[in-house]
């Protein structure tokens, strides 16, 4: 059973505080949907978390599986079974996508980095592919090198099937895909949070959320939580829109 | 064939008069060749042998400008194409060779055709290779040719006449211990299309030289390269490329990667004369510093003597991995060092992927040599 | 094989880049340059300017470097042969009475200031008849305002002799008398501005120094030293966009920039000399901890031009910006442009953004250089060439070097060169243009980037030169 509890943290960004006071948890097979407007500190939680050097802890804690890792570098956090999905992922063409997975799992066990892949990854890594809606071809591209957006975001959470993380953070996965696109990735979340992830997640448009139902929803305002309950708030915010979702507060 | 023996005495003439280069490379860094890292090797004049290299992979096999192997492929006399007033280093290849040996590829034999280019020696001794390659019209070759240098310095000289519209894949494989200099001059006929890959590895002070001189109209070539500099290897890689025909096309793309203290450069030079209307050429090069002490270089230049083109253009990287990419990967679990790694890794197998079915023999043995020179780290 | 005849050919006019630049040069056959420079000359100038010691010295030792140094050999032999230093030793005497007569102008060249709009008083100046634009009313006013801010805008001379402390800390110490002909213009210069801007002053309205001094753009060795002191910005405009007639067959000018810590310079020339001119100016500036200098660079005119504005990023955090457009419009025309840039401390950036158009028979160059030494972390660098080659008989180079030595810098290039598609003419065309029309259109359009950040009445004369210059492919002055 793994946890991740964030306690009481702010964080300041260019020496703006951007989160003033956030705590949550989260654990094992439960999907925490994070929502927000734009501009309420999302992406600087998620950022934080993950352990970016921009990202300034001002206070509180960061406990995964009762560890605070906090003053742990981002590659560290990942070892402990923390991984984050991007909303923008960084372009690296030099290495192949492919590469880049066989590596992460390699170094998960312990085994050299470029170790060809086992058998059983291989075949993982083909159902994958299908799961998520991309082709053998990207494999070989360099990542997220001349992806779409919704590529980009189908290859981030490719990612995260084939780790299966004891924590994922995904930032708005659903951006830039069609109907289809957010049902392939929707489903996908649902089978990693069956398998034992705990997942927490930021949404554009809530339409993934009828997908992978949420098993709780904050809703995020101006770097502090100002809503905490169900998919009832999520229908609220569809229907009046955050503005006066949050004027009701 | 033996040299003609004015060619030779106006090359022993000119090898202690003329210089390396009449003018410098640039302001701040003034010759991306050290020449006179040459100037310690002595022409040894009788190519003493030395230890023999392996033969049984190759067709043909020159070594220290000795033919070992491959006397059925040699051809009839031919021009030697190049002249020893082009510069010094040419001019002393020339005063060091008693022969040069030309070699016909006519029809079409499917698989490689592997030429080995090999010298070794004392580290002061200087042996020399020369070999012509005239690929017939409309013939469809493909050439494997390696350039192995075990001790002592290099030069090493092949000619390639591709012939009207022929078809030449040419896989280059060049790895060097102390200073060598290797000129791959190719010139095409009418309609002749050429698809290159070079992989040029290490050595003290290597100077791998291509020139792709697309003569007849509508001549193509397609080349891609891979430069690898480790420990305290110096690499200066010069692809030249000139258009002198008519509606003629030219695509080269180098990866190269820098690691420990290695000097890496890479040149592209595209080229359209007068004579070369309505042609177009793009050149592409990315310079990976992979450690502190690593340098690299990149020179691309256009130049362009009419304005009936299709277009000339360069792009020029010279850079490690960025800031956001090291980032992104270490959420992924790696050091930076671990990052490095596997973009070196998958640069060399990446290159190694993309090189054309018809190698599988040479690509399997040369990916064998680069794996252990990686892993050795 | 019928092709190997021509293989010699080939190697005749050079296979690798070294070779076919070093065809033209002096190393093929020496070339000296004609006409001595003695120290007597020297000498005599130095006292007519009635300079202090260290000035005379400094001409001295400039001209004791110049015999030395060897002539550059990546010079063209012709530019070379053109070189007369008897003509310039001449007119280096102040005393020489510079104004000619307006009627004996020819009347085609009168025209052609009309064409392009310029008023009677500027053309003269323009021309070097002399008239004194600097004592117009409106330019009185802008000295009276930029004195009562403590900036100092004097003719060279003149500062040398008023503020001589401080020129000597700043005269070529950017720029030393490293080759040739920056030796030359130590020993021989006459004329040019210096402006010094004080901490933390903002002078808005850029300076035009051919408006304000008089003697500005005149001579051939003029100095120009811009310093700006910590946290200032200023904008000097040097050069004018109309074509203007020069004696002087060879220019060798020089401008030193020093930015210091915080302080933004932006320095423009707009060169359109008349075609007898070989032009050639030693550009340098360095800038200190997070200061900025910006080069725009426009060369229009002279048969020859080799300019290289250059900047030494020494302090962390600078920044550089050099824009050049250089137009070769005409049988023989060599115009060389560029930029170099020293990465020499941590987060530094250079953008360099080069743009060229060679017509009738003109050649255009770029020449470039990015270095990055060891230990300027982080250092950023792009650059950009683009060369428009407008007929079969025209030729555009473009020449750089990235030199990277430290692993944390990410430097990039990118050329294109190619003529104005037909594409676009044919949708121009259609809608109402001529074939020339379009042509100078698009024209106008490559070198947007440049007269974009020029003044209203620079850029308007610039793109009338232009359409001049390109509508009738240059069959004018």
């Amino acid at each position: 059973m793994a946890e991740l509890r964030i306690e009481d943290l702010a964080v300041s960004v260019d020496g703006k505080l951007i989160i003033n006071g956030v705590s949550f948890g989260v654990r094992s097979g439960e999907v925490l949907a994070l929502m927000g407007p734009n501009g309420s500190g999302k992406t600087t939680l998620f950022m934080t978390i993950a352990g970016h050097p921009r990202y300034n802890v001002v206070r509180g804690k960061v406990m995964l599986d009762g560890e605070d890792i906090i003053k742990l570098p981002p590659e560290e956090r990942f070892l402990r079974g923390l991984m984050v999905a991007f909303q923008t992922p960084t372009v690296v063409p030099e290495v192949r996508l492919s590469t880049l997975i066989t590596a992460m799992i390699n170094k998960i066990n312990g085994r050299k980095l470029t170790d060809p892949a086992p058998p059983s990854l291989v075949n993982s890594l083909m159902k994958g592919i299908q799961e998520v809606g991309l082709t053998p071809a990207h494999l070989s591209r360099g990542v997220n090198h001349g992806f779409s957006g919704g590529e980009m975001k189908r290859s981030e959470i490719l990612q995260l099937l084939m780790v299966k993380p004891k924590v994922a953070l995904i930032d708005e996965p659903d951006s830039g895909l069609d109907v289809d696109g957010v049902f392939a990735v929707g489903k996908a979340l649902l089978s990693l949070a069956n398998s034992g992830t705990a997942i927490v997640l930021t949404t554009h448009s809530a339409k993934i959320l009828h997908v992978v139902k949420p098993t709780r929803v904050l809703v995020l305002n101006r770097g502090r939580i100002a809503a905490e309950g169900g998919m009832e708030l999520v229908e609220e915010i569809e229907k009046v829109g955050y503005e006066n979702f949050l004027k009701a507060r | 064939m033996l040299i003609p023996s004015e060619l030779r005495i106006k090359a022993r003439e000119l090898a202690n008069k003329i210089p390396y280069q009449l003018i410098k490379d640039s302001p701040t860094v003034k010759y991306y060749t050290q020449w006179n890292l040459f100037d310690r090797c002595i022409e040894t004049g009788d190519n003493t042998l030395g230890k023999l290299p392996q033969s049984n992979d190759y067709d043909v096999v020159i070594h220290n400008g000795e033919l070992i192997k491959g006397v059925e492929l040699l051809g009839d006399q031919v021009n030697i194409g190049i002249d020893p007033s082009e510069s010094r280093i040419i001019a002393r290849h020339l005063a060091n060779l008693r022969e040069v040996y030309p070699i016909v590829i006519k029809g079409d034999v499917e698989d490689e055709i592997k030429v080995l280019l090999s010298y070794g020696g004392e580290q002061n001794e200087l042996n020399s290779n020369h070999v012509i390659i005239n690929v017939s019209d409309y013939a469809v070759v493909n050439l494997a040719l390696s350039i192995v240098g075990n001790g002592g310095c290099g030069t090493n000289v092949v000619e390639v006449n591709v012939g009207d519209g022929a078809t030449l894949n040419l896989l280059t494989y060049s790895t060097n211990i102390n200073p060598s200099f290797s000129l791959i001059r190719v010139t095409e006929g009418g309609g002749a299309s050429v698809n290159a890959y070079t992989i040029v590895v290490n050595g003290e002070m290597t100077h791998h030289r291509e020139d792709y001189i697309l003569q007849g109209q509508g001549a193509s070539i397609n080349s891609n390269s891979l430069e690898f500099g480790s420990g305290n290897s110096r690499m200066d890689y010069m692809i030249n490329i000139m258009h002198v025909g008519e509606h003629t096309m030219s695509n080269s793309t180098t990866r190269a990667i820098a690691l420990d203290s290695a000097t890496v450069v890479h040149r592209g030079f595209g080229r359209i004369t007068e004579r070369g209307r309505w042609s177009s050429t793009s050149i592409e090069g990315k310079v990976f510093i992979g450690s502190s002490n690593a340098v690299g270089m990149s020179v691309p230049i256009i130049m362009v003597d009419t304005g009936d083109v299709n277009g000339a253009r360069h792009s020029a990287t010279d850079a490690s991995i960025d800031e956001d990419q090291e980032l992104y990967l270490r959420m992924r679990g790696l050091s930076r060092e671990e990052a490095i790694g596997l973009v070196v890794y998958d640069m060399v197998t990446g290159f190694l992927d993309s090189i054309s079915a018809s190698f599988k023999g040479s690509v399997s043995q040369i990916r064998e040599s680069l794996m252990s020179l990686i892993r050795g780290r | 094989m019928g092709m190997r005849h021509d293989l010699y050919n080939l190697i005749e006019d050079g296979i690798t880049p070294e070779e076919v630049l070093s065809k033209n040069t002096p190393v093929r056959r020496s070339v000296e340059i004609k006409g001595e420079v003695t120290k007597d000359v020297v000498e005599e100038l130095s006292k007519i300017k009635r300079e202090p010691d260290w000035m005379m010295r400094l001409r001295l030792r400039s001209l004791e470097l110049f015999n030395k140094l060897p002539t550059p050999n990546w010079l063209p032999n012709w530019v070379l042969d053109n070189i007369n230093l008897e003509d310039y030793i001449s007119y280096a005497r102040p005393d020489v009475n510079r104004s000619s007569n307006w009627d004996e102008i020819p009347p085609e060249v009168r025209q052609y200031y009309e064409a392009l709009n310029i008023p009677e008083i500027e053309a003269r100046a323009l021309m070097g008849l002399g008239a004194q634009l600097d004592s117009e009313i409106i330019y009185i006013n802008i000295r009276k305002q930029l004195a009562e801010k403590g900036v100092v805008v004097l003719p060279m001379e003149e500062a040398v002799q008023k503020y001589p402390d401080l020129v000597k800390q700043y005269f070529m110490r950017v720029f030393p008398p490293e080759h040739k002909f920056a030796a030359l213009h130590g020993a021989l210069w006459s004329g040019g501005v210096f402006v010094y801007v004080p901490p933390g002053v903002r002078i808005e309205a850029p300076i035009e120094g051919f408006f304000l001094i008089s003697n500005a753009g005149e001579g051939q060795f003029e100095h120009t030293l811009v310093v700006a002191d910590k946290g200032s910005y200023i904008h000097y405009i040097e050069g004018c966009s109309a074509p203007r007639l020069s004696k002087y067959s060879f220019h060798d000018g020089m401008v030193e920039i020093y930015a210091h810590e915080g302080a933004k310079v932006k320095f423009t020339t707009v060169q359109n000399w008349s075609r007898n001119v070989i032009n050639f100016n030693n550009k340098r500036a360095i800038a200190e901890r997070n200061a900025e200098v910006e080069w725009v660079e426009a060369s229009i005119g002279s048969v020859a031009s080799f300019v290289y504005p250059s900047t030494i990023l020494k302090g962390e955090g600078a920044k550089t910006e050099i824009t050049g457009i250089t137009i070769a419009n005409g049988k023989g025309h060599v115009k060389e442009n560029g930029a170099k840039v020293i990465h020499d401390a941590p987060n530094t950036s250079s953008k360099v953004v080069n743009k060229s158009i060679s017509a009738n028979g003109g050649t255009a160059v770029y020449k470039g250089v990015v270095y990055v030494r060891r230990g300027a972390r982080f250092a950023r660098s792009h650059v950009a060439c683009d060369s428009l080659v407008l007929d079969g008989d025209s030729k555009a180079y473009t020449i750089p070097h990235d030199q990277v030595f430290d692993d944390t810098a990410v430097v990039t290039h990118e050329a294109y060169t190619g003529r104005i598609s037909e594409d676009k003419i044919n949708y121009l065309r259609t809608r109402g243009l001529t074939e020339e029309e379009a042509k100078s259109l698009i024209v106008l359009g490559f070198i947007s980037d440049v007269t974009e950040g020029l003044p209203f009445e620079y850029a308007m004369v610039l793109n009338r030169v232009i359409m001049l210059e390109f509508s009738k492919y240059g069959k004018v002055a």
